[in-house]
């Protein structure tokens, strides 16, 4: 078969790659073809199949990367896209906090006119791996907002703890005229908030040593006998608060049954203490392992 | 328009169960008829322990029990006892329903005990038509064999001829009968005084379940242990439970024990009885758990489906309901009788079917209950419930009335059926119904001969007023008048009275047992206590008086009430006339007056004289 010279493609020079990638470095914005043949100088001209011939091998070799810009597809720019708008995304939360849709508008204007539909998609692929690397961080809404701003830098916990503060200051003037010092009362808000913190990360290893001792307590718990909670709780040396702490946690996974005591106020304050209490005044006497996690215990 | 979540409850297991949802506390509906299956293949006695809050459906799942094994192959034995008796009368008690069940229909239309009895009896003779004469003789190789007495063979003869049989049933109670029926009927009288009414009653118990035979289980359903408690703190009537279920555990091969019981009363339940007996009594342990939200719609939707008329309304209802329970359900921990309580509201509000009046307070409530315990106990109760009810009742009334009073219960001297103690001093009671005139003489002689070295500070004996003594019965009449000398006094006691202090007495044990149910909730045991004090008649303070009054060493009841008499008519006299006129000694007559002179004026003189004390009547 014979070739067409016209069709033929032109024997592509080094240097006419290198100009388009000049072109394309030096470019503010990414270029459609007919851009890039536009600015190609008289001598390293060449025909639109020509340049589509170097513009996919560059796209393979990741020296230029493919942009959608509107309803044009074949935008090209050094500039990967993603990289660009990283870029962009921390430049403008670097300004300042901003929540999602205020970013997304602040990324179109910085965007060439990509669709809102690709900015997002786009933006929310990168604010997962800027989130994962701690680079961007989300903000708990403070005050009345409802949503949460996204910032460069961490958020500023003294905002969210005024208020805090001002339920603390307000506590504080009360205990003040019963004789009680900052000092003292500031140490005693450190001492709750360390127990409460340690506790919390005691809790799943706390709830698996309950577990423990209602099988050693009864052991016939597995075959769902039931458990006394003034018994159990004598069996360990926890706190009352941090054992019925325990005993909810279990029951709100679903692991326990509880059962109230039908006259509690036939016994006195020191019997009632070694039960458990809910919000409405019910007191829990008893303890009954659910069905599914019994089986697992008697096997 | 009906609501359908009113007045629904089970509180029988001889109810018929008008809903019920499967998957309710099916994994302890499956442990009793595990723990049956078990008895009917291993040929021994087995136990249950059930336990769950007021109102988890204890008495539902033994109704539902009941029904499920009436629907089984081959023939059983249900027997329901709810045990609100004294300590020392539980086996009496517990024959007694034990008979009451029996007697109830099983499924060929007689009697579960006639059923049982004829099916074990052709089982042994293989005959279906015998002779008079042969009956007899099959009847003593039968007792030979199965270890049945002849007293209680005898008996069930009868029934099964139709004779004497209102005696019989009352034979089979434990009743004591006159001795002219009991040779009619040829059967001997128990010694009273060789063997111990609580002794005898366990041994009828075990016969009739030896009666039943290896093939047939006997189910004996607890209801309501914490009826057993007499006071807070009580241990006496569950220590008497843990070992009665121990002895039929362990000696008898054809019984299953189910026990239901409270959640919160448990921890008490294994302090107050032996390890061993626990163990016996909790060979199967089932737990009632409080309803998920699941479950609650679908106890909800089995109960519209009960009623066809709100076909029309079911689904909006349903859909109603449904969302009100969702919206309150939080960490709720919800029983059926809660949730079923919570949707007669909602359909109240819901269809403006609500009462516009206000509800009614505890107080009211109680008053009407009480009102209408004691009407149905004057029209249903008898001389033969006399016992029972004082036994039963007398040592609790006395509790809440002073709670420095409580019954002793070691050691009681023979005959004397309730001692009461208050660490000073000790008071007896000793029950005297017994129709039998011989066993009642034979009840006061002993009472004679031991009150010379009794440390019992008062003793009553009571006697229901429609017994009254035989005129024929001299004995009887001169141990009376014996013992009254010796300062025992001797009272008859009314229906009425009866029926009030029962009525005050169960009244009190539902609230502990938490089947007193008031606006959908277990009314609190302490509320009914105070509410008694506050309302005690007066015919039962009486009793109460007459009990804890202790008579004074040199008081004269009789020459007191005479020189009462005559003061009416003298209103002031020399002591010495007095004594002379009353034909008594004027320093006996001069004790009395000086230990009674709240009721007689006295002045020293000399001469000492006696005058009509109108103080307090005059004001």
């Amino acid at each position: 078969m014979r070739m067409n010279d016209s069709d033929a493609p032109k024997i592509i020079t080094a240097g006419t790659t290198t100009v388009v990638l000049k072109i394309l470095r030096c470019a503010a914005a990414p270029l459609t073809m007919e851009d890039i043949r536009r600015e190609l100088p008289g001598l390293f001209k060449v025909r639109a199949k020509e340049l589509e011939h170097i513009l996919d091998e560059q796209l393979r070799q990741n020296t230029i990367y493919r942009w959608r810009i509107g309803k044009s597809t074949r935008c090209f720019w050094t500039r990967a896209p993603h990289l660009f708008i990283r870029t962009k995304i921390l430049e403008i939360l670097s300004d300042r906090p901003r929540s999602r849709s205020e970013l997304d508008e602040a990324l179109q204007n910085e965007l060439f006119g990509c669709s809102m539909y690709m900015i997002r998609k786009m933006r929310r692929e990168i604010l997962k791996r800027l989130f994962d690397e701690k680079t961007v961080f989300e903000y708990p809404p403070v005050g009345s907002a409802k949503a949460s701003l996204l910032g460069a830098t961490p958020p500023n916990p003294m905002v969210y703890l005024k208020k805090v503060e001002d339920v603390f200051r307000a506590m504080y003037r009360k205990l003040e005229k019963a004789g009680i010092s900052y000092h003292e009362a500031f140490q005693c808000l450190h001492k709750l908030l360390a127990t409460e913190k340690a506790d919390a990360d005691r809790l799943p290893k706390l709830s698996a040593d309950v577990m423990d001792h209602i099988v050693a307590v009864e052991p016939r718990a597995g075959k769902m006998a039931p458990v006394s909670i003034p018994m159990l709780r004598s069996s360990m040396d926890l706190p009352k608060d941090v054992f019925d702490e325990v005993i909810w946690e279990l029951f709100y996974q679903e692991k326990i049954y509880l059962h109230r005591h039908a006259h509690p106020s036939r016994l006195d304050e020191s019997e009632r203490e070694k039960l458990i209490k809910d919000d409405n005044g019910n007191y829990y006497v008893g303890i009954v392992l659910r069905k599914s996690y019994a089986q697992s215990v008697s096997k | 328009m009906l609501n359908p979540f009113r007045n629904k409850i089970v509180t029988d297991p001889w109810n018929p169960v008008y809903t019920d949802v499967k998957e309710i506390n099916e994994t302890a509906f499956n442990i009793c008829t595990d723990a049956f299956e078990s008895v009917k293949t291993e040929k021994r006695s087995m136990s249950a322990l059930l336990y769950g809050e007021t109102g988890s459906g204890k008495t539902h799942l033994l109704s539902r029990l009941r029904t499920h094994l009436q629907e089984l192959p081959g023939p059983h034995i249900f027997v329901s006892v709810r045990l609100q008796a004294s300590p020392h009368r539980f086996w009496r008690h517990f024959r007694k329903c034990f008979v009451e069940s029996l007697l109830r229909p099983a499924e060929s239309g007689t009697s579960q005990l006639e059923n049982v009895f004829l099916k074990r009896l052709y089982a042994y003779c293989r005959m279906k038509q015998v002779s008079v004469k042969m009956f007899r003789r099959i009847m003593e190789q039968f007792c030979a064999k199965t270890g049945v007495s002849w007293n209680l063979c005898k008996v069930l003869e009868h029934l099964i001829r139709k004779r004497h049989r209102l005696q019989a049933i009352a034979w089979l109670k434990g009743e004591l009968l006159p001795e002219g029926i009991l040779k009619d009927m040829e059967i001997s009288q128990e010694d009273d005084e060789i063997l111990d009414p609580e002794d005898r009653a366990q041994e009828m118990i075990k016969e009739f379940c030896r009666l039943a035979g290896p093939n047939v289980p006997v189910v004996v359903c607890f209801d309501q242990v914490e009826a057993l408690q007499r006071y807070p703190k009580d241990v006496e009537g569950l220590y008497v439970f843990g070992q009665a279920i121990r002895s039929l555990h362990d000696e008898t091969e054809n019984v299953l024990l189910v026990s239901c019981i409270q959640f919160f009363f448990l921890d008490h339940l294994k302090s107050a009885v032996m390890q061993p007996d626990y163990d016996a009594l909790a060979g199967y342990l089932g737990s009632l758990n409080p309803l998920s939200l699941d479950e609650s719609l679908k106890l909800i939707s089995a109960r519209l489906d009960a009623f066809p008329d709100l076909s029309d309304i079911r689904k909006e209802l349903f859909g109603h309901i449904e969302k009100s329970l969702k919206d309150s359900d939080g960490k709720n921990v919800s029983t059926a009788r809660e949730v079923l309580s919570r949707c007669s509201e909602v359909f109240d509000n819901w269809k403006k079917t609500a009462s516009t009046a206000p509800p009614k307070s505890n107080e009211e409530f109680l008053k009407e209950e009480n009102i209408r315990r004691k009407e149905k106990g004057v029209h249903t109760l008898s001389p033969e419930n006399s016992d029972e009810i004082i036994q039963s009742g007398l040592p609790v009334i006395v509790n809440i009335l002073d709670p420095s009073w409580k019954e002793f219960d070691q050691n009681k001297p023979p005959d004397v059926d309730i001692v009461l103690d208050n660490k000073t001093v000790k008071v007896g009671v000793s029950l005297c119904n017994q129709e039998n005139m011989a066993v009642l003489a034979g009840r006061l002689r002993r009472l004679r001969a031991d009150m010379k070295n009794s440390e019992l500070a008062n003793l009553v004996l009571f006697r229901h007023s429609d017994l009254p003594i035989q005129s024929d019965a001299v004995v009887c009449k001169q141990y009376i008048d014996d013992l009254k000398k010796q300062k025992v006094k001797f009272l008859y006691l009314t229906t009425e009275i009866l029926a009030e202090l029962e009525s005050f007495v169960t009244l009190l044990t539902d609230a502990r047992s938490g089947n007193l149910i008031h606006r959908g909730k277990a009314l609190d045991e302490e509320i009914v206590r105070k509410w008694i004090v506050n309302h005690i008649g007066g015919s039962v303070t009486d009793l109460v008086r007459e009990v804890l009054t202790i008579p004074s060493v040199s008081e004269d009841e009789d020459i007191v009430g005479d020189l009462e008499a005559l003061l009416e008519k003298e209103r002031v006299i020399k002591l010495e006339d007095a004594a002379h006129k009353l034909k008594a000694d004027a320093k006996t007559l001069e004790d009395g007056v000086l230990l009674n002179k709240n009721r007689i004026g006295y002045l020293e003189g000399p001469p000492p004289v006696v005058f009509q004390n109108v103080t307090d009547s005059g004001e």
